[in-house]
């Protein structure tokens, strides 16, 4: 891709720069909005707040250096440690099952049926919501009161149901599995989207042979349509993964990490120990090890069930 | 969840199709309903929750939390959105919420504009020019869409207070001149377009820019048409960012505004509700009137 110099004549441009100079220089300029950017704002950022996370750094004082303090403190923090157990049941559940809600719908919206279009984008809209429209409607859905406890009381009041406080009672401890289906819900579509457009892809001769083999139904979809799918499955569970561990908008504005910290987060611990606590270093710590902790699942992953290339597809 | 058993029935139900698709029985006629009654169920259960919260924007307090719920509101109750419009207003007597509006229009459209700039000729750089390094930019491009933003967020703030930036919508909108996921997006539209259009502009002496401006940007419209869509929606949507980084009411975005406007407002679902219209209707216009964009942009990252 790189070098395809052959076959491209160098026209000497009166300039006198010669013209492979010139492209390169160009080619700097060009890039060279996104490298002074991200120099500062992500490379410079991602060094600082390492730094950041070996000093006693409060808000506005002079970063003095004091080891490894600060990540002692992070790892033997009993809500740390809550936090932590959150997020990655949030992250593997919200992921697996987004997942697969995304490949069902898009295989669904693949057959021939009518009104594919209609379907298509009626299930895509919650994903142009924002989180906190998102966030402000289901609150009020999941209110005791609210209409998703009057749906269930309806159709299953005969087994007894009573309605729930969804996300504050905290003996049910519902919290957090309702946040998990809203997220499910919201953005299984977003990937259902990848998912067609992958199934597409797929030859219809590949169909056509499996079922001369006799290949039908739920065998036809574990035995080809899922292999078929496997680096677009990949690249679903990455970004699926990145950005289920991220979870923060939703916590903080439904549950705010209640009822007793059952769906604290740790990036709303992280956004609690800057932003109110004032805590600098202490919340650079945990930024940190969110960072390795996406950095290793990814790795993890990527030897799973990645080939090589499939996120640059 | 209740949404995955359905599917799954589907489809089953839909492997069951092609073997009796030849003779029409009633097995057929069957099939087909049922078909379509787990399509609209997966539908109901998708988005009944925002079509509720639409129509319940126009109830009464009382209604908004009535038991049993109604469906369509006994009256249509406009006056919420004028309550909201006026709900929270500053010392001099001035409503916040026409400033969010505003505030959001412009930091999406600042981003918008900026995006398409930087990230065109950013994207025209990696695909078209050669230069040493390019491969490890783009890879090292690539790896920051890794970066939780979450961990940007204490360095941003500390470098944009020592610039003074904190609470001006400088802080939200320098960071965000240029994105690599939408450079990316970019990239892979471009190599989509033959080389040998931009090769034979080139051979006739067209300059490195002209080329960018006159070959390549008109044939890259849709693509541009979809990083459009998808920055503005983003900054639209945006929450963290302002949240940490935007101070005073005035300044907030919408986004920001109405979770402010939750904490006053706790009790008043109805208006709340209608607050969140004005967030929400505007991209689902957008997504209506340009959805194949949208589509698009699947097609040519895996990015949201």
């Amino acid at each position: 891709m790189a070098k395809q110099a052959e076959g491209r004549p160098d026209v000497p441009r009166s300039s006198g720069l010669n013209r492979n100079m010139q492209e390169a220089l160009t080619g700097y300029l060009y890039v060279g909005p996104w490298i002074v950017i991200s120099l500062v704002f992500t490379f410079g950022a991602m060094l600082y707040v390492f730094y950041l996370s070996f000093t006693d750094m409060q808000i506005l004082n002079e970063p003095k250096l004091i080891g490894i303090d600060n990540y002692v403190k992070v790892l033997t923090d009993r809500l740390f440690h809550m936090a932590l157990f959150n997020t990655i049941l949030y992250a593997a559940v919200v992921t697996f099952l987004q997942t697969l809600l995304a490949l069902l719908l898009a295989v669904t919206l693949n057959a021939k049926i009518r009104g594919k279009t209609f379907f298509r984008s009626a299930w895509y809209l919650p994903s142009v919501t924002s989180w906190v429209v998102i966030s402000l409607i289901f609150v009020w859905v999941f209110q005791k009161e609210g209409i998703l406890n009057y749906v269930l009381v309806t159709l299953f009041g005969w087994t007894g149901f009573e309605p729930v406080a969804w996300l504050t009672d905290v003996g049910a401890h519902t919290a957090l599995p309702a946040l998990m289906a809203v997220s499910i819900g919201c953005t299984a579509p977003i990937f259902m989207l990848y998912f067609l457009a992958a199934l597409q892809d797929i030859p219809e001769e590949v169909y056509e042979a499996a079922s001369l083999d006799g290949s039908v139904g739920p065998h036809r979809f574990f035995h080809i349509t899922v292999p078929m799918l496997r680096p677009i499955i990949f690249l679903v569970v990455v970004l699926g993964t990145i950005g289920s561990l991220q979870v923060f908008d939703q916590v903080y504005l439904m549950t705010n990490g209640g009822p007793l910290n059952q769906t604290t987060t740790i990036n709303l611990l992280i956004y609690r120990s800057a932003f109110t606590d004032h805590r600098f270093a202490y919340a650079s710590a945990m930024s940190f090890i969110l960072f390795v902790i996406i950095l290793s699942l990814f790795l993890v992953q990527n030897r799973l069930i990645g080939g090589s290339n499939t996120v640059e597809r | 969840m209740p949404p995955t058993t359905t599917t799954q029935r589907s489809e089953t139900v839909i492997s069951a199709r092609k073997t009796s698709i030849e003779r029409k029985g009633p097995r057929y006629y069957t099939v087909l309903v049922l078909r379509y009654v787990s399509l609209l169920l997966v539908t109901v259960i998708l988005i009944g929750p925002f079509v509720m919260a639409f129509l319940s924007s126009f109830k009464t307090t009382q209604e908004v939390l009535a038991w049993p719920p109604t469906l369509l509101p006994q009256v249509w109750r406009l006056q919420n959105y004028a309550e909201v419009w006026n709900a929270l207003a500053d010392a001099n007597g001035n409503s916040y919420f026409p400033r969010w509006v505003l505030n959001s229009l412009i930091l999406s459209g600042g981003v918008t504009l900026a995006h398409l700039f930087f990230c065109s000729i950013a994207a025209y750089a990696f695909t078209r020019l050669r230069f040493p390094g390019k491969r490890f930019i783009f890879a090292a491009m690539l790896s920051t869409l890794m970066i939780p933003s979450m961990v940007m967020m204490i360095p941003q703030y500390q470098i944009l207070n020592s610039l003074h930036l904190v609470d001006t919508f400088g802080a939200i909108l320098i960071p965000n001149l240029v994105s690599a996921s939408m450079i990316f997006l970019l990239t892979q539209f471009f190599r989509t377009i033959p080389r040998e259009l931009d090769e034979a502009a080139y051979i006739d002496g067209a300059s490195i820019f002209t080329t960018f401006w006159r070959v390549i940007l008109p044939l890259a419209r849709p693509a541009l048409a979809t990083m459009a869509l998808l920055s503005f929606q983003g900054m639209w949507n945006n929450y963290l960012g302002p949240l940490v980084l935007l101070n005073t009411p005035e300044m907030f975005p919408l986004t920001v505004g109405l979770g402010f406007l939750k904490g006053q407002y706790s009790t008043f679902y109805n208006v709340v509700l209608a607050g969140s219209m004005f967030n929400t209707i505007p991209m689902v216009l957008l997504f209506v009137f340009f959805s194949r964009f949208y589509v698009q942009g699947v097609t040519y990252s895996g990015i949201k």
